[in-house]
């Protein structure tokens, strides 16, 4: 009889590709990856078709047609409701579902299995913001005869933030039990949560330099031209302003940096938690 | 490698605080024995199975797998194990043969040897018809097969099963017993939980008694079968039970325990060879009793198990 010893296992790196493989095929029979793509082929359809139906001229400069096309508030939107849906309960489902049973007990480091599905998951949302850019950026080239660098600054930017997003989708996969709680918790953390921190920093003056959906900004800012700068209304009693408003932008670099940062130390506590995750019940 | 495929260290798990649902058990199974692991229900055996495949985290102890402590390196000790745990549930996007060739993948099996091997065990389990369904509908016994299949896939040295045909019907379970009586024939080494003890006398070689997270006693079961001498007898009389000489039956030599059943049926614990249990017989129509039937019943495996239950109680 063959007997399987350790000298020929599989590397983790070979290991995490299957486990991706696999998860992707797990994506691509699934409804959730074709409901993504309709809501994203119906925002572009509206948003590329708006200016005709409204008998206003398209925008000229390659970067300002794009940033009229990807309205920011849907691209925030559609990133968020992928990093949910692809990311939200991908390591909780494994408990909850009891395929855990099936799939812990091989030869295959519990790390491996978290990077293979983060691995599937961070491809499915490349692509769908990929599609989401590319549709847009053509359509400009076409319009306006030009691509703008600017636009691509803002497509990278927009891929790193639905990487981040998905990262805390991940942690929090890892942290809680039921699926449907991990997805909630997920959209509505990025959703309304972040968004409100951001909300009562900038009331109170102060820059949420930490937070994802504040950085998320730059994704739009940098299509502007010249770059927002930071200012405030000061307070003015005479035209009724009580008190000072700020206005903050963050720039590229941070926004960078901040993305990478939720991704790197997301992705260790999520993993770090996983692995000492019981299979119980 | 001469190590032992599965050695138990002092094992031990706590639940939370102050619960030990695993205490401080060793144990070792030798290469090519089809263990039998027995107790009740909540005895500890899911809990121990657990450890060996990296599912819960161990308290104490250690355990190993083909020489390699699960716990430091899970990855290394599982490479030459199958395992069936509770009744794992499977991705219901893919067939059999895709769930397969995804754990065959993982295991580092070239790919035509994969699908040599799908197509042999899952002729094993009876479920080629349905190797290219989704497994999504199936029911639980034939997930259960599917499960018996996967862990049989890579031609592991060390099969873990716990509790493989609990929550299938009557045919489903001499299904699995057929299967397990195969990989008996194939020498694997197997190492299975039940509560059933005619299930472990019926297909296991060795059996390891536990209960209350303890191992009550760990031997062949044909060993463990002698160890205890006495045996139950099942008498029938078809005139009333007296308890007068009820009281002299049990002053009679090699007799235990006298349980009376009803007004015409009493149960004998016996020990004694032949010769004495027909003695038996002719004292018991000597008291006056038209015997209707005297046979034995129940296992003595039965009766050490039931023994061995109490006592620790
Ligand atoms: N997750 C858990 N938390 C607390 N106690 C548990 C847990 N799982 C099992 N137990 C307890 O541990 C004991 C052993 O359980 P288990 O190993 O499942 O027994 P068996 O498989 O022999 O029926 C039981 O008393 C059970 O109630
Ligand atoms: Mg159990």
């Amino acid at each position: 009889m063959a007997v399987t010893s350790t000298r020929n296992l599989p590397s983790d790196v070979e290991q995490i590709m299957t486990v991706a493989r696999y998860d992707i095929f797990k994506h691509l029979r699934s409804r959730r990856l074709i409901a993504i793509f309709i809501i994203e082929a119906a925002i572009l359809a509206v948003m590329l078709a708006l200016p005709a139906i409204l008998n206003q001229p398209y925008s000229d400069k390659p970067a300002e047609f794009v940033q009229n096309v990807l309205v920011f508030t849907f691209t925030n939107i559609l990133i968020i409701l992928a990093a949910t849906m692809f990311a939200g309960d991908s390591i909780c489902s494994e408990f909850q579902n009891r395929t855990g049973y099936l799939v812990f007990p091989n030869p295959i480091k519990k790390s491996s299995i978290y990077l293979g599905k983060f691995l599937s998951t961070a491809l499915i949302v490349l692509v769908v913001v990929s599609v989401w850019y590319w549709v847009a950026i053509i359509a400009g080239y076409i319009v306006t005869g030009g691509v703008s660098t600017l636009a691509i600054e803002s497509y990278g930017l927009a891929v790193l933030y639905a990487f981040a997003a998905s990262s805390v989708g991940f942690l929090i996969s890892s942290v809680l039990k039921g699926s449907t709680g991990a997805l909630v918790l997920t959209f509505f953390l990025l959703f309304m949560i972040f968004p409100l921190v951001d909300s009562v920093g900038t009331l109170g003056g102060i820059e949420p330099v930490p937070s994802i959906t504040y950085q998320a900004g730059a994704i739009d800012a940098v299509m502007t031209d010249p770059y927002p700068q930071n200012w405030v209304e000061y307070a003015n009693e005479t035209i009724g302003l009580p008190f000072n408003i700020y206005f903050f932008y963050p720039s590229v670099a941070s926004s960078a940096a901040v993305m990478l940062g939720y991704i790197v130390i997301c992705n260790l506590a999520g993993i770090f938690l996983f692995k000492r995750r019981e299979m119980v019940g | 490698m001469t190590q032992e495929p599965i050695v138990l260290q002092n094992l031990t798990k706590d639940y939370g605080k102050g619960f030990r649902a695993v205490d401080d058990l060793s144990l070792t199974v030798m290469p090519g024995s089809f263990v039998g692991f027995l107790g009740p229900n909540g005895a500890g055996k899911t809990t121990t199975i657990k450890m060996l495949t990296n599912l819960l985290t161990v308290t104490s102890g250690h355990a190993y797998l083909n020489g390699i402590d699960v716990s430091s390196n899970p990855k290394g000790a599982l490479g030459g194990v199958g395992a069936v745990v509770e009744t794992p549930e499977f991705y219901p996007f893919l067939t059999p043969n895709e769930t397969l060739e995804y754990l065959g993948a993982i295991r580092g099996m070239p790919k035509a040897d994969v699908r040599k091997r799908s197509k042999e065990v899952l002729e094993l389990v009876k479920m080629t018809e349905w190797s290219n369904v989704r497994i999504g509908k199936f029911s639980k016994g034939m997930k259960q097969r599917i499960a018996l299949a996967q862990a049989l896939l890579h031609e592991p040295t060390i099969v873990l099963l716990d509790e493989p045909t609990s929550g299938l019907d009557p045919r489903g379970m001499v299904e699995v017993r057929e299967v397990l009586k195969e990989l008996k024939k194939l020498h694997y080494t197997v190492f299975m939980s039940s509560h059933l003890l005619n299930e472990v006398q019926e297909v296991c070689s060795e059996a390891a008694l536990i209960d209350h997270g303890k191992l009550m006693a760990y031997d062949s079961v044909s060993n463990l079968s002698t160890k205890i001498d006495s045996k139950k007898l099942e008498v029938r009389i078809a005139d009333q039970v007296r308890g007068d000489a009820m009281d002299k039956l049990r002053e009679f030599q090699g007799v235990r325990l006298l349980n009376i059943v009803n007004e015409q049926q009493f149960f004998i614990d016996f020990s004694g060879d032949e010769q004495a249990q027909a003695d038996l017989l002719l004292k018991i129509q000597g008291l006056g009793y038209r015997v209707v039937s005297f046979k034995e019943s129940g296992v003595a495996l039965e009766n050490l198990y039931m023994s061995l239950i109490k006592s620790s109680r």
